[in-house]
């Protein structure tokens, strides 16, 4: 604009200002001819309206954006300066904080607990925030206090809490070794504030030791109320004797060794899980050890011994200790005391103390020298309630008697054998095989009764099939010393039932035994191969796939060696080791084992064998994950044409191929019949091993990524988090089972637009398959992949290039240079380069952008959503 | 404890040397007072709670007593200073502001235009693209209207009274006020349009 008609603009402005708003339009009008001088002056005026504070509030947050600092070390926060980082949570980091100022009016020492930068889950903020209001409400000398709360500078929340000096309290004994008594009093101290806590209706849900500090003036404190939950004001249960009890839905799972049933069973939980926790603490205050925890276990072998075993008694416990301190303890802690740790301890929460009060109360008496009231749960008690309860251990009375019956009989049978010479009659030799049969097919029977019921049905209730099954397997063991080859026999078909029930532990020590006795017997064969087999299927259920294939191949060599190349059972060997190999990621390796199986069964059985149909599918799913579509979908529909005609329709196998099947027409874009497909497929499996039949998962994860991709997202989330459950009380929390569950609950919270909470998700994927199965598996490209192009997404293309070059270079790997699986990673690193380089296409880059695009070009075809993004990438980076 | 830059620098000498229009002296002027602006932002900034309440005018004034020692400055002296931090202010501002956003943007100028609709920039983006749009805004009003252009500079950045104002720049208090709203209106103008542009 000239200088002239701006200076005209600026005078009619101040002219225009003299005057009352509502005559300024007027006046203008009148004051000015040119409309264009008008208009602008016209405009400047409503601007003045408009403007407010607008530019100052702009500028203040200027400044604070220059002053920005990262929150940490050195920084102060409310007078407080962060001087030492004191502890570091799941999600959290605590800090120490001294006062700086001068005078002050608080502690001279906070505790500051932050939010990480790093953790961008809602759900970890929110638990965050959660805490903070718990803490608030509480006030009691044995609680870690919250003094304040606020954001950082960077919008994560804080709060600052009263700091505790001291320590933990196993530690604190150790250190101080205190007498029984003075155990005994800090420990109701703990109590006490455990109970307060309660009456303001808050359940801990994480006590253990190195929650609990004790102060330098000997209080212990309680601290750490991060996974605690508020209560339902409304109770909605009454216990059996009438008492209303506060119930809270399960929280996330917490450390191992001090979670109660309940907890790891994801029950909704009641004051009683705090209980629990207290009794397993107090156990160890008496006896200076873990009622359950053994050397060289896993997290998921623990929580197995909380819910199945019945620990030692303390004072049991004390007397084996090679201290003269702790056997002097013993003593005292006999009896009542072994009773009140009992009953805080039981299974069942109706049969614990109904309060942590009442655990308190009863302590008191003992220390006043009083009877307790605590009574032992008897076994024939509990024995008693569950056989009438529950179907399940009826049939595996009836099995054990069975199984007494058979080897009786066997043990006669051997007897016969050894005593006479070789040549004897043939009459005694059939009868002898006929028992022999008899024996075989009871076996068979007990198998079968197990497999019937279902391994997980049977979970929630094998106290007293359990007990009798361990009763048998200990009977087999002492009483058959002599005739190892029968005992091996017998060792093996029970590691099959504990292999079938899931409790892989047990199986594989059975199986292992049974090796042991075999091998020092003499035994080579087919026996061996048998037991070395079944021992694989226990290998390969655990998630050890190196143990599994060695032991499998040990199993083929055998019975090739003397079953030769034609026999059902080296078919089946071979399948295991295919079956390994693939779950391994070795896709080359199994592929011709599958092929070498498949033949070998037609040869066999002809065309239409359910043996051929199970090689059909796995070979179908070998195609299917290598994306070799069209090879794999002919084989499935053979599979369950066959499966459907020789096993009837209510099989499980049926149901098995039905969700493979669907899960291919899934990605050949056929989601109609697929979803149709997957549901039956899911309905089959409820109806045959109910809602929470681990055989369910692999229908039910198929089925919530069809719906994903029908955008029906809630549904996906419900039956994915169902799935999570159900392998989680199965495999625990270290299996790459569960790694798929996170990474598809990350696909369904990024469609759905929380890339925050994805992205939590799948940095948990790639970090646990990392763990389970190994750095270079393919399978970690999947989670990482996705994590680099959500990263991509929100413009963080240098945090996205590691993950993306290492998605990249674990496909190339796997699968080949040409894989189509392997392009889409390019495509995307190609991306992610050219954002980062501003323009400026490298060779590499260029290389990575084009041919991706020609690879998915020929797999996919032109028009496919893939080939479209890697598409619109080229013409972006490499046009012009 | 380290030397701090400005004592090895003679300020008041300086300043007035500036005012007798010796370009010079504020060249070597500037990256002092920017130094310091900086330190004592970020001194303000870590021992204050989280709400900060100290602005850009308080960061000046805080930064004058600093630099100016025990003397007591003559009146002109201490506009022309300010005058000089407000424009100091607000290149530091502005470079923050383009430090942060490239930050944010992974390093690359390029503005990789995915979904639009999916995002959503956090509010610290959104200042600093803010603080740019206004930088030009500003030069551009000051190319049109230098006397308005500085008067803003110095309402705003340096934070300076209308009477400090008009004193710096030699005019009248009623100038200053209509040149502010004329000023002020003409920027909330501009940056509407930016603003709708940008959508």
């Amino acid at each position: 604009m000239l200088l002239e008609r701006w200076e005209r603009v600026e005078s009619l402005f101040r002219g225009a200002l003299k005057r009352d708003p509502a005559e300024r339009q007027r006046w203008l009008s009148s004051a000015e001819e040119d409309p264009e001088i008008r208009s602008e002056v016209a405009s400047l005026l409503t601007a003045d309206e408009e403007a407010g504070d607008r530019i100052e509030r702009l500028v203040r947050e200027g400044v604070k954006l220059v002053s920005r600092r990262p929150f940490g070390l050195g920084v102060s926060v409310e007078g407080y300066q962060l001087v030492e980082v004191v502890g570091r949570g799941g999600s959290s980091t605590v800090y120490l904080g001294e006062w700086r100022r001068g005078e002050r009016s608080g502690p001279e020492q906070v505790a500051v607990k932050v939010l990480r930068s790093e953790v961008r889950s809602t759900l970890a903020r929110r638990r965050f925030l959660l805490e903070g209001e718990i803490l608030a409400r509480l006030d009691h000398p044995g609680i870690a206090r919250l003094l304040s709360a606020g954001t950082t500078p960077d919008e994560r929340p804080y709060f600052l809490m009263e700091y505790v000096e001291g320590e933990s309290l196993l530690v604190h004994c150790q250190h101080h070794r205190p007498s029984l008594d003075r155990r005994l009093r800090l420990f109701r101290q703990v109590c006490e504030a455990v109970q307060y806590a309660h009456r303001n209706l808050v359940v801990h849900q994480d006590l253990k030791p190195v929650n609990i500090l004790v102060a330098e003036d000997g209080r212990p404190k309680l601290l750490d109320f991060g996974i605690a939950r508020l209560v339902d004001r409304h109770p909605r249960r009454t216990a059996s004797d009438g008492r209303e009890e506060l119930t809270v839905t399960a929280a996330r799972r917490l450390t191992p060794g001090y979670a109660s049933p309940e907890q790891i069973r994801g029950n909704p939980l009641t004051t009683a899980t705090d209980v629990f926790s207290l009794g397993v603490i107090l156990y160890e205050l008496l006896a200076d050890r873990h009622p359950f925890r053994q050397p060289e276990q896993g997290a998921s072998e623990l929580e197995q011994a909380i819910l199945e075993e019945e620990p030692r008694a303390p004072s049991s416990a004390l007397r084996r200790s090679d201290l003269g301190e702790h056997r002097r303890r013993a003593r005292r802690v006999r009896g009542d005391l072994d009773r009140v740790v009992a009953l805080a301890l039981a299974k069942e929460r109706e049969l614990r103390y109904g309060s942590v009060e009442q655990l308190s109360e009863d302590l008191r008496r003992f220390l006043e020298g009083r009877p307790v009231a605590a009574r032992a749960p008897t076994r024939s008690y509990r024995a008693g309630k569950f056989l009438s309860r529950h179907w399940m251990g009826v049939a595996a009375t009836v099995a054990l008697l069975l199984l007494l019956a058979i080897f009786t009989t066997v043990s006669v049978l051997q007897q016969r054998r050894t005593a006479r010479a070789w040549e004897q009659a043939s009459e005694e030799r059939t009868k002898a095989e006929r028992e022999r049969s008899k024996a075989e097919q009871a076996l068979a029977f007990l198998v079968d009764t197990f497999e019937v019921a279902g391994p997980d049905r049977a979970r929630g209730e094998t106290v007293t099939a359990r007990e009798i099954l361990d009763h048998g397997a200990d009977r087999i063991l002492e009483e058959l010393d002599d005739q190892p080859e029968v005992q091996a026999t017998l060792l093996e078909a029970l590691g099959r039932v504990y292999s079938q029930l899931g409790l892989y532990d047990r199986a594989q020590s059975l199986l292992e035994d049974a090796l042991v006795l075999q091998r020092r017997a003499g035994v080579e064969g087919t026996d061996l191969a048998r037991t070395l087999s079944t021992l694989g299927d226990v290998l390969q259920s655990i998630g050890d796939y190196e143990a599994a294939e060695t032991v499998y191949r040990a199993a083929l060599d055998r019975r090739q060696n003397e079953l030769g190349d034609r026999h059902p059972e080296v078919a089946k060997s071979l399948n295991d080791l295919g079956d390994v190999l693939h779950d391994r990621g070795d896709y080359a390796g199994a592929e011709p084992l599958y092929q070498a199986a498949l033949e070998m069964r037609r040869d066999l059985f002809g065309e239409r064998h359910p043996a051929v149909a199970e090689s059909l599918n796995n070979l179908a799913l070998l195609f299917h994950e290598r994306r070799e579509l069209e090879k794999a979908e002919p084989l499935y529909r053979q599979a369950l044409e066959l499966r459907r005609e020789l096993l009837g329709p209510d099989h499980p196998e049926v149901a098995v191929s039905q969700a493979n099947l669907a899960a291919l027409l899934h990605a050949r874009g056929n989601l109609a019949e697929a979803e149709d497909l997957f549901r039956q497929a899911v309905a089959l499996h409820e109806r045959l091993h109910g809602p929470d039949g681990p055989q369910v998962v692999p229908a039910l994860q198929n089925l919530a990524m069809l719906l994903k991709d029908r955008k029906a997202l809630d549904e996906a989330e419900a039956l994915l988090v169902r799935v999570l459950e159900i392998e989680r009380r199965q495999f625990g929390e270290e299996h790459p089972n569960r790694a798929t569950n996170l990474y598809h609950l990350g696909l369904v919270r990024r469609e759905a637009g929380d890339n925050a909470a994805a992205a939590d998700y799948f940095e948990q994927a790639t970090e646990l398959y990392r763990k389970t199965l190994s750095e270079n598996h393919p399978w970690v490209s999947y989670p990482l992949l996705t994590l680099g192009e959500l990263y991509l997404e929100e413009e963080q293309a240098d945090r996205a290039e590691p993950l993306l070059r290492e998605s990249v270079r674990l496909r190339r790997a796997a699968l080949g240079d040409d894989s189509p699986l392997s392009a889409l990673a390019e495509s995307a690193l190609g991306e992610c380069l050219a954002i980062r380089s501003g323009g400026q296409i490298s060779r590499e880059t260029e290389r990575l952008l084009a041919r991706s695009l020609e690879i998915l070009e020929q797999t996919y075809g032109p028009d496919d959503t893939r080939t479209a993004w890697a598409r619109r990438r080229v013409e972006r980076w490499l046009a012009g | 404890m380290r030397k701090e830059n400005w004592q090895d620098e003679d300020v008041t000498g300086l300043l007035s040397q500036w005012q007798n229009g010796n370009g010079k002296a504020f060249t070597r002027l500037m990256p002092v007072v920017y130094d310091e602006l900086r330190r004592v932002a970020e001194r303000c900034m870590s021992g204050e709670r989280t709400d900060h309440t100290l602005g850009a005018t308080g960061l000046v004034h805080e930064t004058y007593l600093r630099m100016a020692r025990s003397e007591v400055p003559d009146c002109r002296n201490r506009s022309h200073f300010f005058a000089l931090a407000g424009r100091v202010m607000r290149r530091l501002l502005v470079e923050h502001a383009r430090a942060h956003l490239a930050a944010k943007r992974g390093g690359g100028t390029v503005k990789v235009s995915l979904d639009p609709e999916l995002m959503d920039r956090p509010p610290s983006v959104r200042c600093a693209e803010d603080l740019l749009a206004l930088d030009e805004a500003l030069d551009q009003l000051t190319q049109l209207d230098p006397r308005k252009g500085r008067t803003l500079e110095l309402r705003f950045f340096a934070g300076l009274t209308i009477e400090e104002t008009a004193e710096c720049l030699q005019v009248s208090p009623a100038t200053v006020i209509l040149d502010s709203r004329l000023g002020r209106a003409w920027l909330q103008r501009e940056l509407s349009v930016a603003e709708r542009c940008a959508s």
